[in-house]
């Protein structure tokens, strides 16, 4: 039996027309659609996995707006146990981390899973610094996990090549692309989530210890629009060639 | 009344999401190859989708209809092809089964079907008879505790793949509707080649030559098979209809999406007032005619009659969705009339949409004569 923890994050939808508000502090919310961050549903997915191999019980945590509710019903529907909202309009990463780091205290945890970054903001903070709060172990960018005997081996992702890491539990995994294919959920049982209970708690009743934040958001931009590709042409391969060659050097100066 | 609940909207991005990343990938691969590849029925089955509107206790995803129009209109959009597979499937075949069948009956079949993954057939249509179901010429003679028929059907979704068919024939007293096994000795199954749009589906032409079905696989009594068979029918409008707006949706989008894409003396086609037009007509018949679906789903749920909605909902629609592929090619000149883009498989999908269940000239017979009963 596993205790999984899964810390999911609703983000607006990878194909979203992102605009930035008049203030420059943030993005206008209206007509996004929002999804579950694609690193968290490798999360959830490898949960769900897990769980249906060793039993145990996955318990899926957000923290959030109320809108954030639809991706916990999402996870109940796909084979979550339990799902926690925590509910908070908004949150640094640190305070993020320590606020549900106060509510996995309260709970068994073996594994907790994320995403190796949320696409949004891609900070990536959340899965050492919740490994950090909780003072546990920690591997990220996990493209391979096996479990066995309150352990577990994970093949991550490194410049070049893989690494394979062993850890003891209780243990923090955050979930790069190719760790697994998420299902779809059977769909009777997104009417059945609906009617599940989902736990919420509101951030502001959860004290953590003072702290001071990093950073603060000074100003947000969009990036500059792609130029488009320049075709290389000539008569023959040698000519192209040596065309790329001269372009490289002089107007890439990369070589 | 048209209000979606926090569920559908889940379910209904769950669709779309299983649409652009299974569907979209394969649906010129389905159309060129006039093939369904087998593992899209093995998802769909395990999403719950083949057996939308059946109750959970027999397998099925106990969805109303104004759930059901919505995923098809989602399917629609990106494989026509796809869409009629799964309409035919539940609207049809399945429906028949578990809306005319005993209690023995559907257990024996309907939960099989579903978990076989394998799309049920449903047979009316002969060489000489389409919607003019009472001139039909398949024969089924009881002899002991068999029926056996005789005879031909034509243009049958899923009539080769399938593992049972509903076959509708006429008995002594009238027309009356089996379930034939579809490895039934005397039944022959060929694929017909030539088909213009909704391709993928596996369209066939059955022979029966004293093929012998039990009596058990009757549906009802004798004599009921062509009130089953018009029952049928309305619903399955509802369906058709409900891709007509997935594959008019699908024009508009890809329409405008090039528009802003593409220019032609120094400005993007979206700057062009005749096609600003065209577009705003387009969707505001799009939406004029999903709510007509809605409207038909919704009477069907509460048990109210809908043949005359579902007829308007069928003829309207498919109108649009001709209309809509039709400026889509336009509007995409020689890149929409090529394969490539899937722009001209959105016309040659649309045609059948006027044609299959009832031509559009019947469904203004139905609403003329829906108009005028008493």
């Amino acid at each position: 039996m596993v205790n999984i923890i899964v810390c999911i994050k609703h983000v607006p939808d990878t194909e979203t027309r992102i605009k930035i508000k008049e203030d420059k502090k943030g993005i206008e919310t209206t007509g996004i659609k929002y999804i579950i961050s694609p690193y968290d549903e490798f999360a959830l997915e490898e949960a769900i996995r897990i769980k249906e191999k060793h039993g145990g019980t996955v318990t899926a945590i957000t923290m959030g707006p109320k809108r954030a509710d639809d991706i916990l019903r999402t996870a109940l529907a796909v084979g979550a146990d339990n799902a926690i909202h925590i509910l908070s309009e908004n949150g640094d990463s640190i305070n993020t981390v320590m606020t549900i780091g106060e509510v996995i205290k309260t709970l068994p945890y073996d594994i907790i899973l994320t995403g190796k970054e949320a696409v949004d903001y891609g900070m990536g903070v959340f899965p050492s610094g919740i490994a950090e709060y909780l003072g546990i172990n920690n591997i990220n960018n996990v493209t391979k996990l096996d479990i066995s005997n309150r352990s577990l081996v994970a093949s991550r992702q490194v410049e070049g090549g893989d690494e394979i890491v062993e850890a003891s539990f209780p243990v923090v995994i955050s979930a790069q692309k190719g760790l697994n294919t998420p299902r779809y959920p059977a769909l009777p049982n997104i009417f059945k989530a609906k009617k599940r209970e989902v736990k919420i708690l509101d951030a502001k009743s959860i004290s953590v210890p003072p702290f001071i934040s990093g950073g603060s958001l000074v100003e947000l931009s969009l990036p500059p629009p792609k130029k488009g590709a320049k075709m290389v042409e000539g008569q023959t391969p040698e000519e192209i060639a040596a065309k790329l060659i001269k372009m490289l050097k002089e107007e890439a100066k990369v070589l | 009344m048209f209000e979606l609940t926090e569920e559908h909207k889940i379910l209904f991005s769950t669709i779309e999401k299983f649409a652009k990343e299974k569907i979209a990938p394969v649906s010129n691969k389905i159309d060129e190859e006039d093939e369904i590849p087998r593992e899209i029925y093995m998802e769909l089955r395990d999403m719950g989708l083949l057996g939308i509107t059946i109750p959970q206790k027999y397998g099925g995803s106990e969805f109303d209809m104004k759930t059901y129009a919505g995923i098809l209109e989602i399917v629609g959009k990106y494989s026509g092809g796809l869409a009629l597979s799964l309409e035919a499937h539940n609207s049809l075949g399945l429906s028949h089964i578990f809306e005319f069948g005993n209690e023995v009956q559907r257990e024996r079949f309907v939960q099989k079907i579903i978990n076989s993954a394998n799309p049920v057939a449903w047979g009316l249509t002969e060489p000489q008879a389409g919607s003019d179901a009472k001139n039909l010429l398949t024969t089924a003679k009881k002899e002991g505790k068999h029926y056996i028929l005789n005879g031909s059907k034509i243009f049958i979704t899923h009539g080769v793949l399938s593992d049972y068919i509903v076959i509708i024939a006429k008995t002594d007293n009238g027309i009356t509707s089996f379930i034939v096994s579809g490895d039934s000795d005397g039944l022959t199954k060929s694929k017909i080649k030539g088909k213009l749009g909704m391709r993928g589906t596996d369209t066939a032409e059955l022979n029966l030559d004293n093929v012998p079905v039990p009596a058990e696989n009757m549906l009802g009594k004798e004599g009921d098979g062509y009130r089953q068979a018009m029952k049928i029918l309305d619903g399955g409008r509802i369906a058709i209809a409900a891709i007509s707006v997935g594959i008019a949706q699908a024009a508009v989008d890809s329409s405008l999406k090039y528009m802003k894409e593409r220019s032609a003396f120094n400005k993007t086609l979206d700057n062009f007032e005749a096609l600003q037009f065209s577009i705003s007509e387009l969707q505001t018949d799009i939406e004029a005619g999903r709510l007509l679906v809605y409207k038909a789903a919704t009477l069907k749920d509460s048990g109210d009659s809908y043949r005359k909605t579902a007829a308007m909902a069928k003829y309207f629609t498919s109108k649009t969705a001709m209309k809509a592929a039709d400026f889509a090619i336009q509007v995409h000149g020689g890149y929409g009339y090529f394969s490539e883009f899937g722009i001209n498989r959105l016309l040659r999908d649309a045609k059948l949409l006027e044609i299959g269940e009832g031509t559009s000239e019947i469904q203004k017979l139905i609403i003329f004569r829906e108009l005028t009963k008493d």
